[in-house]
């Protein structure tokens, strides 16, 4: 045989060129096979003529591409599926301590979250029960007062609303409501044991046409709410007056200025849930107070100015709302004497809640802030968790190199390891996730008592939250896993196996990245959290409620000078009774009738001033240890005191003179009231005896304005009992007793002052717990995240530590080496958190006119608080590793 | 699924996988068709009908020994699968009901 032809090169390699790798060696195969028989046959010329054509031939496109996979040589997806159980939960036995570190801080973060989140979302849906809320707005108006200054009441008159829907066709419904004689006495069976209500609402018979207001019971609430005698009770207040008896056919009575009202029960209605702004206990139709409404010739009810009635209107979808506003405005310059400075305000239903700035609000507005601060910390311990599982995934890497370096060569995709890692982390979400769950119940009585929400268990039921559920699960699993799983999967098969992997600082930085993102987050939480406290620590030692555990407050019924002569004589028969006072509702909030009065002082200039007013009787000043500057102060001695007034500082310098100048000064104070359909003006003048030092009688939120304080009791809500040491269950006893002898009649309600200075503050003080409690599981998942990175470190560099020791380095300096990095970590996330928390902190404190002093001292404290935990819990795992015996380390190999 | 119709050419490829048993493979395959039809065929169009036929799940293959006369490459070795078979009984059984329906008089003419 003659020597051995091979193809030619050129052609060959064209073939490889163009041929993709699965058809080459068949190809190139056959090619050669048939190239040695021609070259037999037709000779080297003609066989390599014929190699060239058929090469040419086999380089369609065709093979340029593999093959598709008609047979999948993969496993079925079952044994896929149980592989992929099988290796995550060996891994997460395998290191059992960060699986317990990422389930612990994972099912703590999303525990909290879901609280925040139910809040948020309990909170930005108020009022949306009721049907059609999204074309419901409520009818307020902004007028201006004598001295020019603006105000805005959230009620309206009762004929504007009526009005306007005779002259719109688009105002499909209208109703309003009103809460008149708020608070009122309602007794069942026998006057003595008298309630004092203060959510009796007094309705039109087209409540249920705009509000929702499903029964508890049978009947049909727009039947009864159409009969006057009839009235509808709440569940809990239903069990409040009949317990477990039927409700149903029995009777109540409502007192008001003397006259009585009988009603029938004539259905129980469910509490309202915690997200609607007014939360009737009792509904009854309006017209039966019609005798009250109808005193003096008026119709209160029906009025064109008396704004009286919170009035709601439900338009068709689309309705221009300036349309509606304009046809209002109309109205208004029709029948009102005021028109030009009295414009209507409509407030979507959705948004009552977070109005601000009006009065006679029926609830504390929310602050939407406090949804974005709750919102935003939520989303940062959800981060955290996410960063601990993301540190731990990439720190144990190098363990799992291997298996994935083994797996590669076996020709896993890497779209499969990336699935894997990824699973992996949905399924110790999903564990997380269960914990959660649990975690949930378990809080969430503690949940509910903090916000005064009542949630129960079945919200997890609810569709939201079972989306909720589904978009954490998902979120949360994409973002703990997809770093560690690219980052996994992409490790180099030769490399690792070799084990000349070099991890490099990639993912180093990231981790200590992560660590200081987590420092930072905690520093400014705490700061916070302090800051928070100490600003309500702050507001409650503000000047009136230093005298506050004393201070007992009782609500008058009507108020009756004799009786209440005849009370504090008897009720100062004891020695701890010090002082009794009667005076305004104390502290001050904008729903408080008798807000101010116009003040015009001739001898100084024709400005008319609007000041605050605080009326209380002649042991006001002493009862509440108002601090005299100039002057006297009002005396029951002193005949013509009962006209006079004192200022307080402010009004003074407003006035623009010193006090002592103020002395001797007539205001000369214009009252305006309706009667008859007409408005009388009454004038009346006041001399200035004294002047105060200026006191908190209001939020702090406030600046103190202007006050004039004088002795007109009649208009007097409360008594204030001031009492001194004494046994106070004992003290209120006699109270009780004394109240028995002079008002028999009138239930003794009655208050600690600093439980209602407690309530002004409420929402701070609900953020501040919430704050607090958040902070802890932020430092904790911190902690978690902290420790599971320092046994890492110390785990890797353990045949590092075990060399050292031999080489004589001491524990000290092993711990010093494993903690300093942790040091350094913590020292720049200070540098980066404390202007952050500067910052957050110094727009927080702007809502408050008067702030505690914080000055910057304790910045340091908290770094140093923080320091102190890191080191601790990184030293910890140090210190085991540092205290080991280097020969267990070194042994292998 | 779209191809599972077999062209006159696939049908020869198929039949001389079969006929070739366990030594069909390209070179094989074509020497083979060459001989029964007298045609000259193409080595390309051999490939590209195997490869197509496989993927219509009509033919497996397999790589076989390396061979000093392949140049130390392998073949693939072709069988004809189940469905393979099938396609060919089906092939078969259209002409023979569509021969039976032919008019008597015009094969005779022929």
């Amino acid at each position: 045989m003659a020597m051995k032809h091979t193809p030619p090169a050129l052609a060959k390699r064209l073939l490889q060129w163009f041929c993709h790798a699965e058809f080459i060696e068949e190809i190139e195969g056959d090619l050669y096979e048939m190239f040695q028989q021609r070259m037999e046959k037709e000779g080297l010329f003609k066989a390599r003529l014929h190699y060239y054509r058929d090469v040419l031939d086999a380089t369609n496109l065709y093979r340029s591409q593999p093959r598709k996979k008609s047979h999948n040589k993969t496993l079925p997806l079952r044994d896929q599926l149980k592989h992929f159980f099988t290796i995550a939960t060996r891994n997460m036995i395998r290191s059992r301590s960060s699986t317990a570190i990422n389930l612990c801080g994972l099912a703590v973060s999303l525990a909290s979250f879901l609280f925040i989140a139910l809040y948020i979302v309990d909170e930005t849906t108020y009022d949306t029960f009721h049907p059609d809320a999204a074309n419901t707005y409520r009818i307020s108006y902004s007028f201006k007062s004598f001295d020019g200054k603006e105000g805005k009441d959230s009620r309206a008159a009762g004929l504007w609303s009526v009005t306007l829907k005779e002259m719109m066709p688009e105002v499909r419904h209208v109703t309003r409501f009103s809460r008149f004689g708020w608070p009122g006495n309602v007794w069942t069976g026998s006057p003595d044991n008298v309630y004092v209500e203060q959510k009796f609402f007094w309705v039109d018979s087209t409540f249920t046409d705009i509000f929702s207001l499903p029964l508890a019971s049978i009947g049909d609430a727009s039947r009864i709410l159409r009969n006057p005698q009839e009235v509808i009770l709440s569940e809990t207040t239903a069990r409040r007056y009949f317990g477990d008896k039927d409700p149903i056919g029995q009777s109540i009575t409502y007192a008001r200025d003397g006259m009585s009202f009988v009603f029938t029960v004539g259905a129980v209605m469910k509490d309202f849930p915690s997200n609607a702004h007014f939360k009737p206990d009792f509904i009854a139709n309006c017209v039966a107070l019609n005798p009250l409404w109808k005193r003096n010739d008026e119709d209160r009810i029906n009025s064109w100015r008396d704004s009286f009635s919170y009035s709601f209107i439900n338009v068709e979808p689309g309705t221009d709302m300036n349309k509606v506003s304009k046809t209002l405005q109309q109205i208004f310059d029709k029948n009102l004497e005021f028109a030009k400075t009295t414009h209507p305000i409509l407030i979507p239903l959705h948004d009552v809640h977070f109005t601000t700035g009006f009065l006679f609000e029926l609830d504390t507005p929310g602050d939407k802030t406090h949804l974005y601060i709750f919102g935003s910390i939520g989303l940062l311990i959800l981060v955290m968790a996410c960063i601990n599982y993301m540190n731990l995934a990439t720190a144990r890497s190098i363990r799992r190199s291997k298996e994935v370096g083994l797996r590669k060569t076996l020709g896993v995709s890497k779209a499969m390891l990336v699935t894997q890692f990824l699973g992996e982390s949905f399924l110790m979400t999903g564990i997380a996730m269960v914990l959660a769950m649990i975690l949930f119940a378990v809080f969430l009585s503690t949940f509910n008592m903090l916000t005064l929400k009542n949630f129960d268990l079945l919200v997890v039921g609810q569709n939201k939250t079972l989306y909720l559920l589904l978009i954490l699960f998902v979120t949360v699993g994409i973002l703990a896993g997809s770093y560690p799983a690219f980052y996994l999967s992409g490790f180099r098969p030769v490399e690792v196996l070799k084990g000349t992997l070099v991890t490099g600082r990639g993912p180093e930085n990231f981790r200590k990245v992560l660590v200081i993102l987590q420092i930072c987050i905690t520093l400014v939480l705490l700061t916070g959290t302090y800051v928070i406290q100490r600003q309500l620590a702050f507001i409650d030692h503000t000047r009136l409620s230093e005298h506050k555990d004393e201070v007992v407050t009782v609500r008058l019924g009507q108020f009756n000078a004799d009786k209440m002569a005849a009370y504090k004589q008897i009720a100062k028969q004891d020695p701890h009774v010090k002082e009794i006072s009667t005076g305004p509702h104390l502290p001050r909030r904008e729903t408080f009738s008798n807000l101010q009065r116009s003040m015009k002082f001739d001898a100084l200039s024709q400005t008319i001033y609007s000041w605050d007013q605080l009326d209380g009787d002649f042991d006001f000043s002493s009862l509440f240890g108002l601090e005299l500057v100039a002057g006297r102060s009002l005396s029951a001695d002193n005949p013509a005191d009962s006209s006079a007034i004192l200022l307080n500082e402010k009004a003074v310098k407003e006035l623009g003179i010193t006090p002592e100048k103020a002395l001797g000064l007539e205001a000369e104070e214009v009252t305006f009231f309706e009667k008859q359909g007409g408005m009388e003006r009454l004038v009346t003048r006041h001399k200035v005896i004294g002047v105060v030092k200026d006191f908190n009688y209001a939020s702090v939120r406030l600046p103190i304005a202007p006050v004039a304080i004088g002795a007109k009791s009649a208009a007097s809500e409360m008594m204030y009992v001031k009492l001194e040491g004494g046994n106070i269950p004992e003290l209120i006893q006699h109270l009780v007793q004394s109240w028995k002898q002079v008002y028999p009649a009138t239930p003794f309600q009655y208050w600690f002052m600093d439980e209602e200075f407690g309530r002004l503050y409420q929402t701070e003080r609900q953020m501040g717990q919430i704050i607090t409690y958040l902070a802890g599981v932020a430092i904790l998942i911190a902690c978690l995240g902290l420790f599971g990175l320092a046994s890492f470190t110390a785990e890797q560099k353990v045949k590092e530590i075990g060399i050292r020791k031999v080489m004589g380095a001491s524990t000290g300096q092993i711990l010093l080496l494993l903690t300093s990095r942790y040091i350094k970590l913590a020292a720049i996330a200070f540098l980066i958190g404390i202007p952050v928390a500067f910052i957050s902190i110094h727009l927080w404190m702007e809502t408050f006119v008067y702030k505690a002093a914080l000055g910057l001292g304790f910045y340091i404290v908290i770094c140093l608080v923080i320091m102190v935990i890191v080191i601790v819990t990184v030293g910890l795992e140090s210190f085991r590793a540092a205290r080991a015996n280097p020969s267990d380390s070194m042994r292998h190999e | 699924m779209k191809g599972t119709y077999l062209g006159e050419f696939e049908e020869i490829v198929l039949l001389a996988v079969g006929i070739l048993r366990d030594g069909a493979y390209g070179v094989s395959i074509r020497q083979e068709i060459e001989d029964q039809t007298t045609r000259n065929v193409n080595i390309g169009a051999v490939h590209t009908a195997l490869h197509r036929l496989e993927d219509k799940g009509y033919l497996s293959s397999q790589f076989g020994e390396a061979e000093e006369v392949r140049g130390g490459k392998r073949k693939r070795l072709f069988t004809l699968t189940a469905t393979g078979i099938k396609a060919l009984r089906d092939a078969q059984a259209i002409r023979k009901q569509m021969w039976s329906q032919l008019p008597k008089i015009l094969l005779q003419q022929g």
